[in-house]
């Protein structure tokens, strides 16, 4: 491959990460119902399924195959940051290689999950409430208590930002904000055993807050670092606004 | 009659005891950019706690109100003023350390640490006492931000803890060079915050608001 | 005398008063809404002096001194105007 069509491949990759938090807010926030998602611990089955997913039945459905569409926009646009994160004699170190597999594991359950949900808006009305609720509150645990593939994705970019000196494709404070990023999913472990409050499934913290540092504190500079990188510093600022105009 | 030197109007250049300090360093800002900035993070991280904490105690109030008073303030006075005295010796150990007083650095130190210690007591006595009379983070709101405030800041002390413990190791071989005063003034910076964020923690659970 | 006023050993005199003396407002049984409000002014106090005298921030850079003294102002106007709030919904 000549370096202009790998230049190219890596803008490309660089741009799923924009990709996946337009098309993840779109399909799985606002089509998914879930600003916030229903307080399942909460609730009954009877009432997930008559607030929920007998309500809004076919966008859910359609929300949520969307998302495991978009979910995996993750992956690869974790694994071109990773190879941004070599050691000075190129090879990908241990932190580079721990950042790709939170990335990748990631992407995953961004994909699994949102499949799972999506059976459950499609079989509301043919299968037991209790059997939806079982699968619903399943996969949300799922989702939110294995938050250490992110923090451990999170924390090794940032130690690499923080450690390694002579890199200059990240400042310092991106590295200090991944980790600082990371360790604010740790109250996830509450959600399963609260039924209100702001570590509950939609509760201030445990969705608002962290869902939004994620999307917005540690994608969106770290996209913009990594769009940089692979552009040049000149252009990006060209293209950025060519496609504002 | 000794001449008078410009730092000898600078505040921050003499000991606390009078005497000049042995390395005159006017314009070095203490510690590094990085704990800085590591710590702003970590204050704003904690700064968006306290915002969803009165935000969900407006929802509450009567809740947060009656659920405040299970709250003993003498574990928190006495916690306070502990961080307060421990954060005065670590401030101690930098001036002996700028002095290169490895005896007086080490002292200063344990005292440091063992003032953590002391707090690390008495805040699982007052987890033990709450669990033992059936609270826990999922009894209700105000006990949930409870424990995740207290628990986090207390993840906070040990991480100090251990830090003054490793300059303290330290200090017989380092003490003496500018990149241990660094690090020691990195590490009191941490401690600084654990003892600025308690400062708020202490009135936030505990007082505001009490009957 | 300016630098016996710095010396660590007097803030910590003065930042242990101000402890003892919030907790003496909240069990003198005074007004709970004005008490509440000034023992977190008091903790603002106690703050600053923290930030400046023990981190040393009036000898750091100067957006550090900024920052800090900015973050302080807004830990402390999130409890003010949140109990204010809180007082005119109850």
């Amino acid at each position: 491959m000549d370096a202009d069509t790998k230049r190219l491949v890596q803008i490309t990759v660089a741009w799923c990460g924009p990709v996946f938090v337009i098309g993840f807010i779109i399909f799985w926030a606002v089509l998914g119902h879930n600003v916030p998602p229903p307080n399942m611990m909460g609730m009954t089955s009877a009432q997930l399924i008559s607030e929920y997913y007998g309500k809004y039945q076919n966008e859910i459905a359609v929300g949520m195959i969307g998302s495991a569409t978009m979910g995996m926009f993750y992956t690869p646009w974790s694994l071109l940051l990773a190879t941004m994160l070599r050691d000075e004699d190129g090879s990908l170190g241990v932190l580079a290689l721990i950042e790709a597999a939170g990335g990748i594991l990631t992407g995953w359950l961004l994909a699994f999950c949102p499949a799972i949900w999506a059976a459950c808006a499609l079989l509301a009305t043919s299968v037991s409430p209790d059997l939806i609720k079982a699968m619903h509150v399943m996969t949300w645990i799922i989702f939110d208590c294995t938050y250490m593939i992110t923090t451990i994705q999170l924390l090794a970019l940032g130690a690499y930002i923080v450690l390694n000196k002579k890199q200059a494709t990240f400042p310092a404070w991106t590295g200090w904000c991944a980790i600082a990023i990371g360790i604010t999913f740790v109250p996830l472990v509450l959600m399963p055993f609260v039924t209100e409050g702001p570590f509950a499934v939609g509760g201030m913290w445990n969705f608002f807050f962290i869902f939004s540092i994620w999307l917005f504190a540690f994608q969106i500079p770290i996209g913009y670092f990594m769009l940089r990188e692979v552009m040049g510093h000149k252009r990006v600022a060209r293209h950025v606004l060519s496609h504002a105009s | 009659m000794r001449c008078r030197r410009a730092e000898d109007n600078h505040p921050s250049l003499h000991r606390y005891d009078g005497r000049p300090m042995t390395s005159l360093q006017p314009s070095r800002s203490p510690g590094t950019d990085g704990v800085w900035t590591f710590v702003f993070i970590d204050m704003l991280i904690f700064l968006m706690m306290f915002i969803v904490f009165m935000s969900e105690r407006l929802r509450h109030v009567d809740l947060y109100s009656v659920s405040q008073l299970r709250l003993n303030d003498i574990f928190g006075l006495a916690n306070t003023l502990i961080l307060l005295t421990s954060s005065w010796m670590v401030v101690a150990a930098i001036q002996a350390a700028l002095a290169k007083d490895v005896s007086r650095v080490r002292w200063f130190l344990g005292w440091a640490w063992l003032l953590g210690l002391a707090f690390s007591v008495d805040k699982f006595a007052e987890y033990y006492l709450k669990i033992h009379a059936g609270i826990t983070p999922a009894t209700n709101s105000f006990f949930s931000f409870y424990f995740f405030i207290t628990i986090v800041h207390f993840l906070h002390v040990i991480a100090g803890m251990f830090f003054i413990g490793y300059c303290r190791c330290a200090a017989r071989l380092r003490v003496g060079t500018d990149r241990y005063v660094i690090g020691l003034e990195n590490v009191g910076l941490f401690w600084h915050f654990v003892d600025v964020l308690w400062i708020f923690i202490f009135p936030l659970l505990y007082m505001v608001g009490r009957r | 005398m300016q630098r016996q006023w710095n010396s660590p050993g007097v803030v910590w005199c003065i930042l242990c008063g101000l402890t003892l003396l919030s907790v003496a407002l909240v069990e003198g049984g005074w007004h709970r809404s004005v008490v509440s409000i000034v023992i977190v002014l008091i903790a603002a106090v106690k703050s600053r002096l923290v930030i400046l005298k023990y981190m040393e921030a009036n000898r750091a850079a100067r957006h550090w001194r900024f920052l800090y003294e900015t973050w302080n102002f807004g830990v402390t106007a999130t409890i003010v105007i949140g109990y204010v709030i809180s007082l005119r919904a109850a």
